[in-house]
């Protein structure tokens, strides 16, 4: 089933979809770009397709792009080209929902902006009927959701996702190597693994060597194998990863570690395609892919001598896949959620957490869903519905998640084992298909997890007192409270929700701090033109 | 030119895209019943909204003043329109059989044909 908006100003295309096409769920008709932009705030992260007519016959004040609603042609091409530029609106939230435009191209009075092709569809008014929008919703849902789920790998729909994802699968199925770069825990190994690997269309293993838990002397041996008696200790003939993963993939996470007598041997096999064990003198081709990961600048690494020139330039360093962190995918914070869920599902101890719950209040076996708002969500037969009210959605945005997609598994899972746990202890609820993820574990578990150091540096802020001989001590303690809070608002970029979690352990005292600030005379609006 | 090319694609949106809208979703497989409701919805209710309903005879009798003269496309409409026209209360009541019926439907799609070679003809000459 999909959720498509229905933004049109006649009744009938909606009425006709309910119809025709039941199996999936219509919001709307919104007749207008303000009913549109309410329903895109309730259903926005449920919406699978909107559905846009283009020629809006409706009453002037809630045409948009109408600056002078006496004047007879202006009002007239606002109404042909509402739809148009309710779609330019819409990208600017929306920017990869996909629409279906209900008109033909040609006929589009204006162009369209280049921002909105990628996901903008069109169907031709005469070819409107059920079979065609059936067919086009079923093909827009099935890439959507198939970019969505690629088995452990959540890719989200970001534009800058969707380019890496684009980019990996013609990689993939090249020769040459590839770099993968971007911060730590943004799931390089994961795709490594489970995208790259399986698009490569190799048949043999997929091998992985992380080079920061090798010792430089053994580096090479695991690399490239060794011959009985190269070593001390070497007491049989042993296969590298090379060679283990023949016709397959080899994966080197960390590659900013491999000692530079490594390197040369790597560069010879990536020149040659052939592995000489250490200690050998024998030469095995070998046909691997080979993907290197790294949250290192090794050009920079290049200009302090400690990586090779030559070898980074056999890497393909010119198409490096740099995954974005976790802040800059345009993530959908529920369905990420979901994505986590699901896997953290995988591990046995939560499945029993899981079962033992529903056992206890005598529930037949459900599966997870999340649920945001502060109401209960209606009931969905065999459904328990995690339900993270505002607030733990409100601190789920705000932490800036530095160990990125490791970090958010980590911290969901739990999350969830936590409230599992706490919720084998309490007996029979009312509702037990609806379980709050409370903000106040979700806030000790990211302050737990926070790595950040902004809050003060090591050796302290360094305050300037100057004390008179007529000075009230408050006087004095104000004076260190005002250039305290000064540093607190600039080391928190202003955000006030910030500096209460510091001073509070509640981001919601926000206003507190706000209140402390006027009384202590600092004007906010002065400091932020200083950030 | 480009008042007649306007005028043209309003007839074209407002009469030749609903006309025979419900009908062509519906299929022509479809039972009697369901068809004669798709064509009274077509044609008795053609703009339907907030607004309230509007039949293709009031709709084509504001659309077309502006379009006057400009060719024969226009008297197709006309003819179409005035069959219907003559079967308009076996419309109403839904007793039209199932000749009078398809006669109708190809009348419906006649229409909005001659709106949409009539709005392609004045955007290649405007």
């Amino acid at each position: 089933m999909a959720h498509v908006l229905v933004i049109d100003d006649q009744d009938r295309t909606s009425a006709l979809c309910q119809r025709s096409i039941p199996e999936h769920s219509y919001h709307g008709p919104a007749r207008s770009w303000s009913e549109a932009r309410r329903m895109l705030r309730r259903y926005g992260r449920r919406l699978d397709v909107v559905l846009l007519d283009v020629n809006f016959d409706i009453e002037p004040e809630d045409l948009i792009g109408l600056d002078d609603p006496s004047n007879a042609a202006a009002l007239r091409k606002a109404k042909r080209t509402q739809g148009v530029l309710i779609l330019e609106k819409l990208r600017l939230s929306h920017p990869d929902l996909p629409v279906i435009l209900m008109t033909a191209r040609d006929d589009l009075p204006i162009e369209l902006g280049d921002a909105a092709e990628e996901f903008t569809h069109f169907l031709e008014d005469d070819d409107l009927d059920a079979n065609a929008l059936r067919a086009q919703i079923a093909n827009i849902v099935q890439a959507r959701r198939g970019q969505e789920q690629e088995g452990p790998i959540y890719w989200g729909n970001s534009i800058a996702m969707r380019r890496v994802r684009g980019l990996l699968q013609t990689l993939a199925k090249g020769r040459l190597p590839i770099i993968l770069g971007g911060p730590t825990g943004t799931g390089k190994s994961l795709i490594a693994r489970h995208f790259v690997h399986p698009h490569s269309q190799r048949s043999g293993a997929f091998v992985t060597v992380d080079l920061s838990t090798l010792p430089d002397n053994l580096m090479a041996t695991h690399l490239f194998g060794s011959v009985k008696g190269a070593y001390t200790g070497s007491i049989a003939d042993r296969k590298g990863a090379f060679e283990e993963a023949d016709g397959g993939t080899l994966f080197l996470d960390e590659v900013g570690n491999l000692s530079l007598d490594a390197q040369k041997m790597l560069l010879t096999v990536l020149q040659e395609g052939i592995v000489t064990r250490v200690g050998d003198v024998r030469e095995r081709r070998v046909d691997v892919k080979l993907v290197v990961a790294t949250n290192e600048d090794l050009r920079g690494m290049v200009r302090e001598g400690t990586f090779r020139a030559d070898l980074l330039m056999r890497l393909n360093p010119a198409c490096t896949v740099t995954l974005p962190s976790l802040a800059e995918r345009g993530l959908d914070w529920v369905k990420l959620l979901g994505f986590c869920v699901e896997r953290a599902l995988a591990g046995p101890y939560l499945r029993e957490l899981v079962t033992q719950y529903t056992q206890a209040q005598g529930m037949p076996p459900c599966t997870l869903q999340i649920s945001d708002g502060d109401k209960a969500p209606a009931s969905i037969q065999g459904v328990i519905q995690l339900l993270f009210p505002k607030r733990s959605m409100a601190l789920i945005r705000k932490h800036s998640w530095p160990g990125n997609l490791r970090e958010f598994s980590m911290t969901v899972e739990n999350a969830l084992l936590f409230t599992f746990a706490e919720q084998a202890q309490v007996g029979k609820v009312e509702r037990p298909d609806v379980i709050q993820v409370r903000p106040r574990l979700l806030r000790d578990l990211l302050r737990e997890n926070s790595t950040e150091s902004s809050e003060a540096p090591e050796e302290g802020w360094q305050a300037q007192i100057a004390v008179r001989p007529n000075e009230t001590l408050n006087k004095v303690a104000a004076d260190v409270e005002r250039q305290y809070f000064t540093q607190l608002f600039f080391a928190h970029k202003g955000d006030f929700q910030e500096m209460a979690r510091v001073l509070m352990g509640d981001p919601d005292c926000a206003r507190k701090v706000q209140l402390r600030f006027n009384q202590l005379g600092l004007k906010v609006r002065e400091l932020r033109s200083r950030l | 030119m480009s008042a007649l090319l306007d005028a043209a694609q309003d007839a074209r949106h407002d009469l030749g895209k609903y006309i025979c809208m419900n009908q062509r979703w519906l299929g022509e497989q479809s039972p009697l019943p369901e068809r004669m409701e798709a064509l009274q919805a077509d044609v008795l209710r053609t703009q339907s909204g907030p607004k309230g309903d509007q039949d293709a005879f009031s709709l084509w009798s504001r659309l077309r003043p502006p379009l006057e003269g400009v060719g024969s496309e226009l008297e197709q409409v006309d003819s179409a329109l005035a069959r219907l026209a003559g079967h308009q209360d076996a419309i109403e009541t839904g007793t039209l059989n199932e000749a009078t019926l398809a006669a109708c439907t190809a009348d419906c799609k006649s229409i909005a044909d001659a709106l949409k070679r009539l709005t392609r003809r004045l955007q290649k000459e405007s």
